[in-house]
């Protein structure tokens, strides 16, 4: 799956996209986001969602930001 | 350290809004004041119609936006909660409104002492517990970051601003023997470079990169810049308290320069040209390059007409300050509402999104009309006869703004009714 960059976006409309998708999967989907910095702000409001997630550098400045809803 | 994120410290949105409510209503107030008596400008910086447009700019306008926006930051990026936010905010929020209130009263109506005397009770009370709050909850949080320490210094900047503005406050309202010019250089030092370029430096650091997706600032300038400003104003203050006015000016203008040309370096390669926010922090960052520029040159003239220092003046509080602030505030405000909305966990698609609240056709329109108001205001300096002008704008000004967060705060208030209200609310 490719990753959808958000990078142009101004804070905090990653933050809508990613809790909208977050919503709108199902237990056992995969989403990833580029991102052009780990997401602090986004976490405490992940975190009633049921979801795991973990990062990685994107090679080009930003991270890849992957996310399982269980 | 990074600062921390709780969102489960966030203060009720009763708290910030009540504050950005206000500020329109101070500038409206601040146009009738200018329509009525602006030609009177002429007699310079320290007549008394200066001297209460100065103060309701300064407080009822950009103070109320920065207590507002104090408090809610202090809560939630430095994970200092408020035991009683709805007290606190009374405690802080009508104080200040009243002192704004007392103290425009005390300047118009011949300095009158017994306005000066509520003006002081209700300022010293109300910021000095601003000020008090801030430091608490900064020294409780594990925050190190460069913002939580620029807020730190302007919470010391804020504290020096009041005692010597009560000071001069006490001198008129019980007309004790204190030097007055020594002590109105000290408040203006104290409150144009220690709390309010210290505030705004402090939170442009972070928002500047991460609203307007420009290129960080240097780690270097984010290690230094909170204790260099505080350095400046220090330097400042000690060349007023030896007898050199004129030195004063230098540490800040270089500080303040120095800010201005680095961050206008940072919104030059922004990758959101057209974002309104960034036209305004433009606007802002020109104007206090200007300002510097104004400050220099009544520096040097022996004989300064009141041009220089009331153009100085104007660029630093409606130039810079504003334009920060209200270029801020149409980010806060859509994004308070959608965040509280947020944590109601409503029906998935019945939130709208954060242009839901203030579309960017608006934020634009905003900045269209804040930038003819303060060209009005140049002209004004220049021209004291043109104040029917500048106040027309500034009444216009105050009603775009009103209306945008007005706007917003009662959508707020219309969705929260309707997710209180859902048969299947609280969702399980």
């Amino acid at each position: 799956m490719t990753p959808r960059d958000l990078r142009d976006l101004v804070p905090p409309e990653p933050m809508e996209i990613i809790l909208d998708a977050v919503e709108a999967a199902r237990p056992g989907d995969t989403l990833a986001f580029v991102l052009p910095h780990f997401p602090t702000p986004l976490l405490p409001l992940l975190e009633p969602c049921g979801v795991r997630y973990h990062s990685e550098l994107s090679g080009d400045g930003g991270i890849i930001f992957h996310i399982e809803r269980l | 350290m990074q600062p921390v994120l709780a969102y489960d410290q966030a203060p009720p949105f009763t708290l910030p809004a009540r504050f950005f409510l206000a500020m329109p209503v101070w500038l409206a107030c601040s146009g009738l004041v200018c329509l009525a008596w602006g030609s009177q400008a002429e007699a310079g910086r320290f007549s008394p119609v200066v001297l209460a447009l100065t103060h309701l700019l300064a407080l009822g306008v950009l103070g109320n936006v920065m207590a507002g926006a104090v408090l809610q930051i202090l809560a939630v990026v430095a994970g200092a909660g408020y035991r009683h936010p709805g007290r606190l905010g009374l405690a802080v929020f009508w104080p200040l409104q009243l002192g704004v209130g007392a103290l425009a009263g005390a300047f118009l109506t011949g300095f009158s002492a017994l306005l000066f005397r509520l003006a002081l009770a209700c300022l010293v009370w109300g910021l000095g517990l601003l000020a008090l709050v801030l430091t608490r909850g900064l020294l409780n949080s594990p925050a190190r970051d460069a913002t939580s320490r620029a807020l730190a210094f302007a919470a010391v900047g804020l504290l020096c601003t009041v005692l010597f503005g009560g000071t001069m406050a006490a001198v008129f309202g019980w007309a004790l023997p204190l030097p007055m010019t020594g002590l109105l250089e000290l408040h203006m030092l104290a409150a144009a470079l220690g709390w309010l370029l210290m505030l705004v430096a402090g939170v442009a650091v972070t928002v500047v990169p991460m609203f307007m997706l420009t290129p960080a600032y240097p780690a270097s300038f984010m290690r230094v810049f909170s204790p260099a400003l505080a350095l400046a104003a220090l330097l400042g203050a000690l060349a007023v308290v030896a007898g050199w006015p004129r030195l004063a000016a230098l540490p800040a203008i270089g500080a303040a320069a120095g800010f201005a040309l680095l961050t206008l370096g940072r919104l030059q390669a922004s990758r959101r040209p057209a974002d309104p926010a960034r036209r305004f922090w433009l606007t802002g960052m020109l104007a206090l390059l200007l300002a510097q520029l104004t400050l220099a040159v009544g520096l040097c003239l022996a004989e300064a007409a009141p041009l220089w220092a009331l153009a100085t003046g104007w660029l630093w509080l409606a130039g810079f300050g504003c334009a920060a602030a209200f270029g801020m505030l149409y980010k806060i405000t859509p994004f308070l509402a959608w965040l509280h909305l947020k944590a109601l966990h409503p029906p998935r698609g019945a939130l709208p999104s954060m242009h839901g609240f203030i579309d960017a056709s608006a934020q634009a329109r905003g900045w269209q009309v804040y930038l003819f108001w303060l060209a009005s205001g140049l002209l004004w300096c220049a021209w004291p006869a043109t104040a029917p002008l500048l106040g027309m704008a500034t009444l216009a000004l105050a009603g775009v703004l009103g209306h945008a967060h007005g706007r917003a705060l009662w959508r707020y208030y219309r969705l929260r009714q309707a997710f209180l209200a859902a048969p299947d609310y609280p969702p399980s």
